[in-house]
């Protein structure tokens, strides 16, 4: 292996000189030596004494095409994953209270869940919001409560994640004036807007107009974010949320990238070049419980997107074929029957995703498949993100199972099965198409099909549900109060009531009408959106113009 | 042909996937299913149900707003003169609430801890139920 | 149960009496002809439209465009929608009501989904006797959505006044089974999804095929709704036209004479049906099955001639 220089091949002699060294130089690793627990030395990178020309090819060097072994040189051993546990608090002040605890107790990224009318571009006094403002996430009417939610929050010195989709563009216009409000202008801003519309057709379900349009300004927002907010990922690729739809391993990395493909010639039908927003695109992963299959997927997801970014679309930087992503435990394999079991599930699954290369992690709580999660349970997920980390070693090496037979096969396999379902896509006329015909959708629901029928018939085994079970009583969802989010929601329509009979009406019917020209003409709206948030236009306002213009989707 | 039922979703949230599911087993037991999507509301889904004729309603509510909708739903069926039809809930709902609801009429609630096999003997149980009164079969 | 209280409720509109006579019409049996007795006839076909095609070509969506046309109107709209029972379990899954969720308020849109429940044809074998009910209780037009064939969709003509029969581009070899079979019925020939790629070719197909039946081809989009308008006004030339002649439009020869094996089909499927399930088993000599259907034929007689 490479106790020694002398045995060591000349290319990883050439990457280590040429790649290693200044990388460390320019990251340093968390420990002068690593060694396990009996005091070994633990390499940065294991290869094998002869390399095979098929090593660069399949595998490569870490940091180097194509990644197949991780897109940094050192990976954990100079910066751990970011450990970013996503949580939704209900109103704009408690949520403000919370970020600052996290702030001050030393984490430097927020996360934001918003409740389901913000998600769907309903105000909260809209009828269908009833019983709903507030109780997944924070609730987003206008600029007047996101001022509350980052009030005394540096937005300059924080990153921002927002699990926002079909209203993403009024939700990040909104983050941006705020900055602009404390001074931070709109390219010093960090974060990721999730933005990734087409998997709410076919997986998550919270779109609001036509798939077409709503591609279209995802790609605005791309080319918007590249133009105005460069420190911004103005799109999270997700297949978590595919993959909790049913999907196999293969059909999440396969319908992502087909999405994928989809954002790319958008932006490069907009006249961006492919390297000027390809570095910017991020994505989100899910992490079941087949060990080495999500290995394999990880790994195999990293080769297939660096080629297909370099050959399909011929992107020269280096960063623009690098896969980075984000990575959530699976919600669908947590089990109401003996919750703690959940606590082994989500650590194996952590575990993979850790072994896989993930860039960041979040941590199922046990009782997540019950409710949300309680306090101490969410701790402990975040606990064991810290034993994976300083414990148990794993992240002391980059690609440890890299030169597995097992896991080479397996990442082989994959990479297959994800080729071939991406070229069904590609029949069936690409990822848009796709999703308007249903074929999709299709796909999803049958797999899913497919494996509760597994399990419902004991062909497929989980441990206290279908095998193993324990005959006491389960314990009851924690019951919740339902006086509990009252005052908030009173709170929140109190506010709104305000903003509206405060604001310039004039003003708002204005850029409102002005948005509306523009999204008739076809010309760009996020300027629009700028100034109608500005104008304290509700979300609900802004974009009830927009369904006016492009019609909503029926699936 | 066991009976018919409306699968529905009322509430925001997205997450169809258990509903399907049961859709598809509920088939596969040979029941007629009308599967009506997700975002419906009390209105659309009390309406769909009478013009369909179901035996059973069974919805599935994620969003945590479900004593609302059940409550406008009873309301619904019994201003229209539906209150024969069966209704039963899935979901992640509190134990207090499932009291609560029980009381209110419905039928049955299905949490994450209950199996397929019992659930598909209720829906016989109430749709061959809701089939005697109506004079739809005999035995 | 009492059939003349909710025969008067459904003429007057009643959307739940009506929805009841209809389950009792698809159950079968004494009580069904019983009702049916009491229902009047059609006066004329014309204001039945069928739309069939193959899965996929878009039947559902488009159909939710002509909905929101004739809601707009005076008349309540009626449709019935046919989905496929499983040979294998016996159950269906209705799905196009999904479709049509925009509509499940209004008034003027009474929606029923059928199983077709073992037949073949791509309707049920109630869906003749469900049109009448839906036009008594003043639904006009009822459209009628088969069963997504494509060879042997052609059952619709017995019901319905006018076939609309729908195709996109990409769905395979589907000029192929549309000659089998639909186009043989079909008044309308629809070209759906017509901006995706493939559609001029498949125009010019259509369109040589029905050089010597005759027909007219429209081109639709049911996702921005292009060429409907077009179609509604076709629909309601046909529909004018035949209600002006007993005979209905003109048709050449052979399109009539398949109508008329397919209404007398229609007819008699179920009566067959109803006696085959009755038999213990069947396996019987030859002779005894030639009686079954002689009897069955016999049985038949007078509804053949409504």
């Amino acid at each position: 292996m490479n106790g020694s220089n002398g045995s060591l091949p000349p290319a990883f002699r050439d990457w280590s000189a040429n790649v290693l060294e200044p990388a460390r130089r320019r990251l340093p690793e968390r420990r002068a030596a690593f060694v396990t627990a009996s005091g070994l030395p633990v390499p940065v990178l294991s290869v094998p004494e002869s390399l095979e020309p098929s090593y660069q090819e399949r595998l490569g060097f870490p940091g180097e095409f194509p990644f197949t072994r991780g897109i940094r040189p050192t990976m954990y051993r100079s910066r751990l994953w970011t450990m970013r546990q996503y949580s939704g608090f209900a109103t704009a002040a408690e949520s403000n209270r919370r970020y600052r605890a996290l702030l001050a107790s030393g984490q430097d990224g927020l996360s934001v869940a918003f409740d389901l009318p913000t998600q769907l571009g309903l105000d909260s006094d809209h009828p269908l919001s009833r019983g709903e403002v507030g109780k997944v996430g924070v609730a987003i009417d206008s600029l007047a409560d996101m001022e509350l939610l980052f009030q005394d929050i540096p937005l300059d010195r924080v990153s921002t994640s927002m699990t926002i989709n079909a209203p993403a563009a009024v939700l990040l216009a909104m983050y941006a004036v705020v900055g602009e409000q404390q001074g931070v202008g709109f390219r010093q801003l960090k974060g990721t807007v999730q933005n990734d519309i087409l998997k709410e057709y076919t997986a998550r379900g919270t779109y609001i107009f036509p798939p077409r349009p709503s591609l279209a300004l995802a790609g605005e927002l791309i080319a918007w974010c590249a133009a105005e907010m460069p420190g911004f990922n103005p799109i999270s690729i997700s297949g978590y949320h595919i993959r909790e739809a049913g999907a196999t391993a293969a059909q999440e990395v396969a319908f992502t990238f087909a999405n994928a493909i989809a954002y790319v010639e958008t932006a490069l039908q907009r006249g961006l070049a492919i390297d000027a927003f390809a570095p910017r695109l991020s994505f989100f992963f899910n992490a079941a419980s087949d060990f080495f299959e999500e290995i394999a997927k990880f790994r195999a997801a990293r080769r297939i997107w660096a080629r297909l970014v370099r050959e399909k679309f011929r992107a020269t930087k280096l960063e623009s074929a690098m896969l980075r992503f984000h990575v959530q435990t699976a919600g669908h394999t947590l089990t109401a029957q003996q919750v703690d079991n959940n606590l082994g599930r989500v650590t194996l699954q952590a575990m993979a995703a850790i072994l896989g290369g993930a860039q960041s992690l979040h941590v199922n709580a046990k009782d997540e498949a019950l409710s949300l999660p309680t306090d101490a349970s969410a701790e402990t997920a975040l606990r064991i993100q810290q034993i994976l980390a300083f414990e148990t070693g794993i992240a002391d090496s980059v690609d440890p199972l890299g030169g597995s037979y097992h896991v080479e096969m397996l990442t082989d396999t994959l990479e297959r099965a994800i080729l071939d379902c991406m070229a069904e896509v590609e029949r069936a006329g690409g990822a848009l198409a796709a999703t308007e015909s249903g074929f999709i959708q299709r796909q999803i629901e049958e797999s899913a099909y497919r494996q509760q029928r597994a399990i419902d018939h004991g062909e497929r085994i989980i441990v206290g549900v279908n095998r193993f079970r324990t005959e006491v009583p389960e314990t009851a969802p924690p019951a919740t109060d339902p006086s509990d989010g009252r005052l908030g929601v009173d709170a929140q329509l109190e506010r709104l009531a305000d903003v509206r009979a405060r604001r310039d009406s004039a003003v708002v019917g204005t850029v409102l009408g002005q948005l509306e020209g523009a999204a008739r003409a076809g010309k760009p709206v996020m300027p629009e959106i700028v100034s109608a948030v500005r104008a304290y236009a509700t979300v609900g306002e802004i974009c009830a113009v927009l369904r006016s213009v492009w019609g909503e989707h029926r699936p | 042909m066991r009976g018919k039922i409306l699968i529905a979703k009322p509430g925001l949230d997205g997450h169809d996937r258990g509903a399907k599911y049961i859709a598809r087993c509920l088939r596969d037991d040979g029941f007629e299913v009308v599967y009506t999507g997700i975002r419906r509301t009390p209105e659309e889904i009390v309406s769909s149900a009478i013009q369909e004729d179901v035996d059973v309603i069974g919805l599935s509510i994620l969003s945590g707003a479900h004593l609302e909708i059940f409550a406008e739903i009873f309301r619904l069926l019994k201003e229209r003169g539906a209150g024969d039809i069966a209704v039963v809930g899935g979901g992640i709902i509190p134990e207090p609430d499932i009291i609560t609801l029980r009381a209110a009429g419905v039928r049955a609630i299905f949490t994450p801890g209950s199996s397929l096999e019992e659930m598909l003997v209720l829906f016989r149980e109430l749709a061959g139920e809701t089939r005697r009164q109506r004079g739809l079969i005999t035995s | 149960m009492n059939l003349t209280a909710i025969i008067a409720a459904l003429q007057q509109g009643d959307l739940r009496a009506l929805a009841r006579a209809i389950s009792i019409v698809e159950a079968g049996g004494a009580t069904a002809e019983a009702l049916l007795d009491q229902v009047p006839l059609l006066a004329s076909k014309a204001d039945v439209v069928g739309i069939t095609g193959a899965p996929g070509a878009g039947k559902s969506s488009l159909l939710d465009c002509l909905i929101e046309v004739y809601k707009q109107r005076d008349s309540r709209v009626g449709v019935v929608a046919v989905d496929p029972t499983s040979s294998v379990h016996d159950g269906a899954i209705l799905g196009d009501r999904i479709r049509w969720m925009r509509h499940a308020c209004s008034p003027n849109v009474v929606i029923r989904s059928l199983a077709s429940r073992g037949s073949l044809g791509g309707v049920s074998a109630a869906t003749a006797a469900v049109v009448r009910l839906l036009a008594a209780a003043g639904c006009r037009p009822v459209f009628v959505e088969t069963v997504g064939v494509g060879q042997i969709g052609s059952e619709i003509a017995g019901i319905a006044g006018l076939v609309v029969a729908l195709t996109a581009p990409g769905l395979g070899d589907d000029i192929q089974m549309m000659k089998a079979g639909v186009l043989d019925v079909a008044d309308l020939v629809v070209l759906n999804k017509a901006d995706l790629p493939g559609a001029s070719a498949l125009h010019s197909a259509l369109a040589a095929e029905l050089e010597h039946r005759g027909g007219r081809i429209i081109s639709t989009n049911a996702i921005d709704g292009g060429g409907v308008a077009e179609l509604v006004g076709a629909i309601d030339e046909l529909r004018h036209a035949a209600g002006r002649t007993p005979n209905g439009h003109p048709v050449d020869r052979s399109r009539l004479e398949a109508r008329i094996v397919e209404h007398s089909l229609a007819l008699l499927r179920p009566r067959l049906r109803a006696r085959l399930a009755t038999m213990a088993n069947l396996n019987l000599p030859p002779d005894d099955l030639a009686r079954i259907l002689a009897e069955a034929h016999e049985t038949s007689r007078p509804l053949s001639n409504p």
